[in-house]
């Protein structure tokens, strides 16, 4: 049988705060206890000489992990504001869209019923060319969606 | 795992003979009592693993910053463009709501003018 398929019974009497570690991991990493404390011993085996060099390791990796969670609080709080920024215009827009067809389609009704009243009265309906194309724009735009 | 007197917990585990070796092969070289390499050794174990879920959940949290990074980005270049979208209907609005003003109050005195041209023509019949 290859070297490595052959398994060797090992029994091992562990302080409490060690248990306590390996629970914890196998709660994490969904593993049983016996997995977790295999896998240790296994990555541990090689790993004895640099205790040292990797509670440095993980203490640089719990700042950065630190910074990150408050860049990634900030970034979310901005995020947050953004969004809600994002509706109120998406309304606003909306609300200005659907109103301005409203007044466009009463300015319509109201300009019919101006000529119509001087046409009763034979009076003169002096036109003011410039407001007249822009009362046209408008209805464009906003009644007829050509703008 | 069963707990013995001394308050340890006993764990029985099988491991590759390979490692076994090596286990064996630390205890000697170090010259630590036999519990203590391997707890040494345990503990290295259990930081590596510590080591690595943390390069994962700062990888992972590098990248939602990154795509929340973007996503803001996005936010802030769609609202810049909204603003400038909402400026000339609310402008229009402005302008239609004087025009109807003045419209409105012209066809009230115009009406009030074709009434009473109503009721002299009525009259005169």
């Amino acid at each position: 049988m290859a070297m490595g398929y052959r398994k060797r019974k090992l029994s091992l009497l562990l302080l409490p705060e060690l248990c306590e570690e390996i629970k914890k991991a196998s709660l994490k990493m969904d593993w049983t206890e016996e997995e977790i404390l295999g896998w240790a011993i296994a990555v541990g085996v090689g790993g004895i000489d640099r205790l040292g060099e990797m509670e440095g390791e993980l203490s640089e990796l719990t700042t950065r992990k630190k910074e990150l969670d408050l860049e990634l609080e900030s970034i979310i709080s901005d995020y947050g504001r953004l969004s809600t920024r994002n509706a109120a215009l998406r309304y606003e827009c909306f609300d200005t869209l659907t109103r301005n067809r409203t007044l466009a389609i009463k300015l319509t009704g109201a300009k019919t019923m101006n000529r119509s009243f001087k046409n009763i009265l034979k009076i003169a309906d002096d036109r003011n060319e410039q407001e007249d194309r822009t009362d046209n724009e408008m209805v464009e735009r906003y009644v007829l969606n050509k703008g | 795992m069963k707990r013995n007197n001394l308050d340890r917990l006993k764990f029985t585990i099988n491991i590759p003979e390979d490692i076994y070796g090596r286990v064996l092969n630390v205890i000697e070289t170090h010259g630590l009592e036999g519990m203590s390499a391997i707890q040494n050794m345990i503990s290295a174990g259990l930081l590596r693993l510590k080591i690595d879920m943390i390069k994962e959940e700062n990888t992972s949290l590098s990248s939602q910053i990154e795509n929340l990074r973007k996503e803001t980005k996005r936010l802030v270049e769609e609202n810049s463009r909204l603003e400038k979208l909402c400026i000339e209907p609310q402008r229009d609005a402005d302008y239609i709501y004087k025009r109807l003003e003045v419209l409105s109050s012209e066809n009230e005195e115009l009406e009030v003018l074709v009434r009473r041209q109503s009721s002299a023509e009525r009259e005169g019949n």
